[in-house]
């Protein structure tokens, strides 16, 4: 035996190496498996369905929704607008000249007055946040000139604003231009002037001098020298004074509420009651005409208008309180209950949105404060609506609605889980029933299959003191086809539709903190094992 | 394991035989085993798998991928008695030995040897096969026995470097060892109660399971270093009156020390699952459902660190006897051979062959053989041997059906090459 006996093996190993070599990445294997398992469990009190932040429980377990919506808020550039100012000098020597200047030699010095235009606003005093002062200056002169700007009536920690300016030689054909910028942040403006018996009013310095280095020169009346001085974007810290009396508009509007989203259906409370709440962070005094407030369900297009004192006539609000460098809001309330207004189908209305229009007027008795109206850059008029729903209610019919997408594992060509059914097991203590409607939807809502319909789990059972005395356990089963498997995988999203009705209608029943529902899903699913790769 | 004690009992019988006739033989037959050569390059490769439930249909479906249908999956279930058992071995090893003497020694030389070795061994219960394959469904309101049970897969290689005896073949080696995987289980108890409509799951769980780094992607990243013994004694003796040679082999006897980014859990308790609790039902995309979340709601969290775990090491006995064939200088073939094996792998019983060699022309032999035991259990050898020139070289399988056939169990095939010169 020679090598040509091995010459066809080592031909058919380099042929298995190189099919081998050539083939494709291998697909896993697959195959089914019937699987029976628990995948969710879950227990849902009062404090799973709604927000803690706004549920109350008194010593009894007895549960209420203390809600609260912020109707309008009115901040600082309601009141104040600081348009941006400026301000030009100018100065030339009265007489044909030559006149020479030695050097450091101050030959003009002018003390003046910014008024701002703060329209009904008649401020003493303001305080600077942030803002700008802008300072140009254009030379037809031709020598060193040293320009001074000064505000003596705004001062910074006790120290007066000063700029000076190096101003280079320039000639009436070819002046020279020099600019500077300074913050004036923090800075207290005194707005009465320099006797101190103006408004909106600030002193100004301005003064020129040769450069004491430099050399003289001539000055003749076609020199001359122009300073524009430009404020802007000054924002206020602080104001007082008399801001005037005026009235601010705010148009109809309206505020979201976010309690009842999803929610449809007949809701029976035994008992709502409401507060206004108006907290006056401005210093002075309001009245606020309250045009109307409405509920407003966007989904079954039904208002109800606030019937109430507070929509009735104007509402007075008390000024806050100036503590020399902060302030303390006035709260005004402002209460609303089923005696003095509709407020309980005002809520049964299960609102989506509260609608509201009004006009604040400012100072309606006039300067009552003799000039001491004041704001701080975090004042504001605020209102709210508090609102105390105790949860004793019938319910009728209340559908909570939400659609969920499904995210399961694969494509829509390849997917692990094939079909299977889906049990629910309910143990329920809530003193309600809830009949389950389950579908897989479009991304427009449309009904593209039906997982369940009409299967209801039954309410706990009510003693005779209305509280709920033992929990029911209901089971649903869902079956899942392969079918509806495929429709979640090309974008179909599951619609839950479950509708409530509380037990021992048309009884207000209680609910309290210890109720609980238990839910535990469970399936029968055939599974392809590898079959989302 | 009756079986078992009972292969041990014949080859203890069978080593006193040979060693009652081999004390006065040994010196006839010294020179008739590799003759002398100063050099001496083998190769030896394997591949194989067996089972004593698992048919090749089964097997190959989950090596090709694919859907693998319930017929296929309900034949190998019908296999199952009481305990399945199934693994594979895959590797390689070359060994060089050289020069006329060692340190005075004129029969000895070095050698070195470097080896590449997978290995996986399991037994399960007929309930593992049937929650694997099919599910649990079928098992609604009964136990299934998932244990006991044990599994271990393991990659590693090793350098080794020893003295080889020129005339008879006996070598000695230590081997250092790289361990690249390991993934062990063993399970005492696993009983999994499945509770009707699948309201809960509860494992009563007495169990281990250890798995080095799951990092390193390369082939040969090392996660763990060990230690290992090789050897491989030669005996000349006479049996029948006639030479024979007597042979006691072992390899990878040793241990690897698998960092300490190695993971293990030890866990004997009992789990009770009503599914994954969550908090807001409407709100379940946002679950989270990771391994080590559901591992640690289980309480099977896993414990980082090094251990200690013992090689698949081989052991082998065999005796040569009858007429030699063949050249003796690249290791003298007989018209006999029995061999008798045992892998420290779960799943794998001791394994008893016999072989008939047939001198087929000057340069080649075939055999034939049967075998029981490893990982399956009767099954049929067959396998040539080549001798050209330096070289000599032997094909073998000792699955010769399930090279084949799909409807068989097992499938294997041996390479190996050898040079004297």
């Amino acid at each position: 035996m020679n090598g040509r006996t091995f010459r066809p093996l080592l031909l058919i190993l380099a042929a298995v190496l190189l099919v081998q070599a050539c083939q494709k990445e291998p697909e896993p294997p697959r195959w089914d498996l019937n699987v029976t398992a628990p995948l969710v469990k879950t227990s849902l009190t009062i404090n799973d369905l709604l927000p803690d932040s706004i549920l109350s429980t008194d010593a009894d377990g007895n549960v209420s929704i203390v809600f609260t919506s912020e109707l309008f808020a009115l901040s600082l550039d309601t009141i104040l607008n600081a348009p941006d100012t400026s301000f030009q000098y100018a100065y030339a020597v009265p007489v044909p000249g030559p006149v020479p200047v030695q050097p450091g030699v101050t030959f003009n010095s002018t003390d003046n007055v910014t008024h701002f235009d703060l329209q009904d606003l008649s401020l003493s005093e303001l305080i600077v946040r942030s803002g700008q002062v802008d300072i140009k200056v254009t030379s037809r002169m031709n020598g060193n000139i040293l320009g001074n700007f000064s505000l003596p009536g705004a001062t910074l920690n006790g120290v007066p604003f000063a700029a000076v300016q190096a101003l280079p030689p320039g000639t009436p054909a070819n002046p020279s231009v020099t600019q500077t910028s300074r913050a004036l942040d923090g800075y207290v403006f005194d707005m009465t002037g320099p006797n101190h018996n103006a408004v909106n009013t600030l002193a100004t310095h301005l003064s020129y001098s040769s450069d004491p280095n430099g050399p003289a020169f001539n000055v003749t009346n076609q020199d001359s020298l122009l300073s524009k001085v430009s404020y802007h974007d000054i924002i206020a810290e602080y104001a007082t004074g008399s801001f005037g009396t005026r009235n601010i508009q705010v148009d109809s509007t309206s505020s979201g509420l976010g309690l009842f989203d999803n929610i449809t259906g007949s809701l029976s409370l035994d008992q709502v009651t409401a507060q206004l709440q108006v907290h006056n962070g401005i210093g002075v005094d309001a009245q606020a005409h309250i045009h109307f407030i409405r509920s407003v369900n966007s989904t079954t297009g039904i208002t109800v208008a606030l019937i109430a004192p507070i929509t009735a006539g104007p509402v007075n609000l008390d000024r806050a309180l100036d503590l020399n460098g902060s302030f303390q809001s006035a709260l005004n309330t402002f209460d609303l209950n089923a005696g003095n207004s509709n407020i309980k189908p005002f809520v049964e209305n299960l609102p989506s949105q509260i609608e509201y229009a009004m006009d604040v007027t400012i100072n309606p008795l006039g300067d009552i404060s003799n000039g001491h109206d004041f704001f701080y850059n975090s004042s504001k008029l605020i209102a709210d609506l508090a609102i105390d729903i105790p949860l004793r209610l019938s319910a009728t019919g209340l559908t909570l609605q939400k659609t969920l997408a499904v995210d399961l594992p694969g494509s829509s060509d390849q997917h692990a889980v094939q079909n299977g059914t889906l049990h629910l097991f309910a143990d329920n203590g809530f003193p309600f029933s809830a009949v389950l409607d389950l579908d897989i939807v479009d991304a427009q809502g449309n009904i593209l299959s039906q997982l369940s319909s009409g299967q209801a789990i039954a309410s706990g059972t009510l003693g005779t003191d209305g509280i709920v005395s033992s929990s029911i356990a209901t089971r649903l089963d869902m079956i899942v086809s392969p079918e509806q498997i495929d429709l979640f995988h090309t974008g179909g999203r599951l619609h839950i539709n479950a509708v409530f009705n509380t037990a021992d209608q048309p009884q207000h029943v209680q609910l309290r903190s210890n109720y609980s529902l238990d839910l535990q899903l469970t399936t029968d699913a055939n599974y392809i094992v590898n079959g989302d790769r | 394991m009756a079986t078992g004690k009972c292969w041990w009992c014949c080859l203890l019988l069978l080593i006193i035989a040979v060693n009652a006739q081999g004390q006065e033989a040994t010196s006839s037959a010294t020179d008739t085993l590799w003759n002398g050569t100063e050099h001496r390059l083998t190769f030896e490769a394997e591949g194989g798998y067996d089972s004593n439930a698992l048919y090749n249909d089964l097997v190959l479906g989950i090596y090709r991928g694919g859907y693998i249908s319930r017929d296929v999956r309900q034949r190998s279930m019908d296999a199952i008695s009481a305990n399945g058992r199934g693994g594979y071995e895959l590797g390689g090893r070359i060994s060089y030995a050289w020069g006329d003497s060692l340190f005075g020694h004129a029969d000895w030389q070095p050698r070195i040897s470097a080896s590449y070795r997978m290995a996986e061994g399991l037994n399960f219960t007929k309930d593992d096969y049937h929650l694997t394959f099919f599910g649990n469904s079928d098992l609604v309101n009964q136990t299934a026995h998932l244990g006991p049970s044990r599994h271990e897969q393991v990659r590693y290689s090793t350098i080794g470097f020893g003295i080889q005896n020129k005339g008879s073949g006996t070598w000695l080696e230590l081997a250092l060892v790289s361990g690249h995987t390991l993934n062990a289980v063993d399970v005492r108890t696993a009983d999994l109660y499945t509770a009707p409509d699948g309201r809960y799951l509860e494992l009563q769980l007495d169990g281990d399971y250890w798995a080095s780094e799951s990092s390193g992607p390369s082939l040969g990243s090392s996660n763990g270093l060990g230690a290992a013994v090789n050897f491989q004694w030669n005996k000349n003796i006479c049996v029948l009156g006639r030479p024979a040679v007597f042979g006691l082999g072992v390899r990878d006897l040793g241990a690897v020390v698998w960092n300490s980014n190695s993971v293990r859990v030890s866990s004997d308790t009992t789990i009770h699952f009503e599914g994954l609790v969550v908090n807001d039902i409407l709100d379940i995309n946002n679950l989270s459902l990771d391994r080590t979340s559901l591992q640690d709601s289980l309480g099977l969290g896993f414990r980082t660190g090094t251990f200690l775990r013992v090689l698949p090491a081989r052991f082998a006995a065999s005796l040569k006897f009858g007429h030699a064939l063949g050249r003796a200088d690249l290791g003298q073939l007989y018209t006999y051979e029995l061999t008798v094996e045992q892998h420290y792998l779960p799943g794998y019983v001791p394994y008893a062959r016999l072989d008939r060699n047939f001198e087929v022309c000057s340069r080649l032999t075939a055999g034939v053989g049967v075998s029981y035991g490893g990982f399956g259990g009767i099954r049929v050898a067959a396998g040539l041997d080549a001798q050209v020139g330096l070289l000599r070289l032997s094909l073998q399988t000792t699955n010769a059906i399930g090279l084949v056939s799909e409807q068989a169990m097992g499938r294997s095939l041996m390479l190996g090459i050898e040079a004297a010169w």
